[in-house]
């Protein structure tokens, strides 16, 4: 029912992404997901000055340049987790990497990750779900739309869990799925045209 | 006329545009004999930082832009081995001549700022050089002074700085004579909520009075419960706490070595 007003909706049939879900048992953090200060949705987030801003990308230790995902000290130390870890921020709908912000900046229980990272797939369906290196969240934000009565993606506001991600598994990854690790990458600027574009017309403007 | 570069820390809102604009005016661009290209990514002649006090929720976040000092007894020139290579001109500012400059990175470690990078491709060390290409070609200040919306990052004649130079600080004191001042960099804070645990709702009007390092002040809790303490230098203090209707809270030593936030105070 769509009222006069806007009222709170703890839970419906169309959304059950609160901390008093029994999800949250499995996916205990809520996902805050802005709109994204260096870029616009999925827009400029090849731009290799903005990149450096650590606010903007964090620097793995696999090189690969990482969407920063702000924790609390509390909730990081909890799954040990340090400043400028490799971490998987995941729920039944998949997992996306991120580099971890461990600062007073965020509330314990909340996390923080901007929308629009550019997708970089590590595996789509199969044994492993989805695994996105990219940290593009909309990948595990809910299914349903905002409300059965007004369209609109749910993009912010959702469970999740994080976890460290360990040089094993991700040589784990590097073994299994060898083809997402070859793709035309440059830390400056990310995924190049190259690595998604594979036979271009001769003369084609790029 | 010798310039300095001054920056007011209390109107940053932390843009980022100083450094930005750095690396739009030398990324790609050659400004021999000032000098030449920096590379698109890697250094960064001035740099821009964030830093955090304090615990949830009273954090308070404040920015620190880093460039050369342009000392006037210059670290780096005193450790530079080709004559003339690390230079001081008349308006203050320390140029490395990339045509003399042989690599050699002598001058890299011995700058407190570590505003000294190496270009490797080029094989010579490279840093902010005030824009003196632009202020040779008739600029009043350099392409990162320009672009600050807010003007926090001022370019100013010495001797109309002299009052503002008195009351600035130095990132780096060691440095000799250095040529970039700070104005209102935050220093400690001590602050806490006050409620009542009976009513479980905060206490508005609680006169807080805070002792030690030298000082004795007087703080009020709005509308949230809160009090904050701020300026604070690092030291030991003493706190109350007093609200009619309440017993007085007191803390004998409260460390402040970093901002101090006390949390939920229940009185009573």
């Amino acid at each position: 029912m769509r009222g006069p007003l806007a009222k709170w909706i703890e839970r419906d049939s169309f959304h059950d992404e609160r901390i008093s879900s029994e999800r949250a048992e499995k996916y205990p953090l809520l996902l805050m997901s802005n709109h994204g200060r260096w870029r616009i949705h999925a827009q400029n987030d090849d731009i290799p000055w903005t990149r450096e801003i650590f606010t903007c990308k964090v620097k793995g230790w696999d090189g690969y340049m990482y969407e920063p995902i702000w924790m609390h000290p509390h909730d990081a130390e909890a799954r040990g987790i340090k400043d400028g870890d490799l971490v998987k921020m995941f729920n039944e709908r998949g997992t996306v990497l991120g580099g971890a912000l461990v600062w007073e900046r965020i509330m314990p229980g909340a996390v923080s990750s901007d929308h629009g990272a550019r997708a970089d797939m590590i595996c789509v369906g199969g044994p492993d779900g989805n695994i996105d290196r990219g940290g593009a969240n909309n990948l595990i934000s809910p299914l349903n739309g905002i409300s059965p009565n007004c369209w609109g993606m749910a993009t912010s506001g959702f469970l999740v869990d994080v976890q460290k991600v360990t040089m094993a598994e991700m040589e784990g990854w590097r073994e299994k799925y060898p083809e997402a690790f070859e793709r035309e990458y440059d830390p400056a600027s990310g995924l190049r045209f190259e690595a998604w574009v594979l036979e271009a017309d001769e003369g084609e403007s790029r | 006329m010798s310039k300095v570069f001054a920056f007011d820390t209390s109107v940053c809102n932390g843009c980022y545009c100083c450094q930005l604009a750095c690396k739009d005016e030398h990324c790609s661009n050659d400004w021999t004999p000032y000098a030449k290209p920096q590379p698109d990514t890697g250094q960064f002649w001035l740099q821009l930082h964030e830093h955090v006090r304090g615990t949830i929720p009273k954090v308070k976040v404040h920015y620190l832009p880093t460039l050369c000092n342009h000392c006037d007894d210059a670290a780096c020139a005193a450790a530079c081995k080709v004559e003339g290579a690390i230079y001081k001109r008349d308006d203050g500012l320390v140029v490395i001549d990339p045509e003399k400059c042989t690599g050699c990175m002598s001058c890299v470690s011995v700058c407190s700022s570590h505003a000294i990078f190496i270009n490797e491709a080029l094989n010579i060390a490279q840093k902010c050089t005030g824009c003196a290409h632009l202020l040779d070609a008739g600029w009043k200040e350099p392409r990162c002074v320009d672009a600050c919306p807010t003007a926090a990052l001022k370019f100013l004649d010495e001797e109309d700085a002299l009052e503002l130079i008195e009351r600035a600080e130095m990132l780096h004191p060691e440095e000799e004579n250095p040529r970039v001042f700070y104005l209102n960099i935050p220093k400690k804070f001590i602050a806490g909520t006050v409620y009542d645990p009976a009513e479980k709702v905060v206490v508005r009007g609680a006169t807080c009075t805070l002792t030690g390092a030298g000082i004795a002040r007087k703080a009020t809790t709005d509308g949230f419960g809160d009090f904050w303490f701020e300026g604070l230098e690092a030291g030991v203090y003493s706190l109350e706490i007093a609200a009619a209707g309440f017993p007085v809270k007191s803390y004998a030593s409260i460390s402040a070595e970093e901002a101090v936030n006390l949390g939920d105070i229940p009185l009573g």
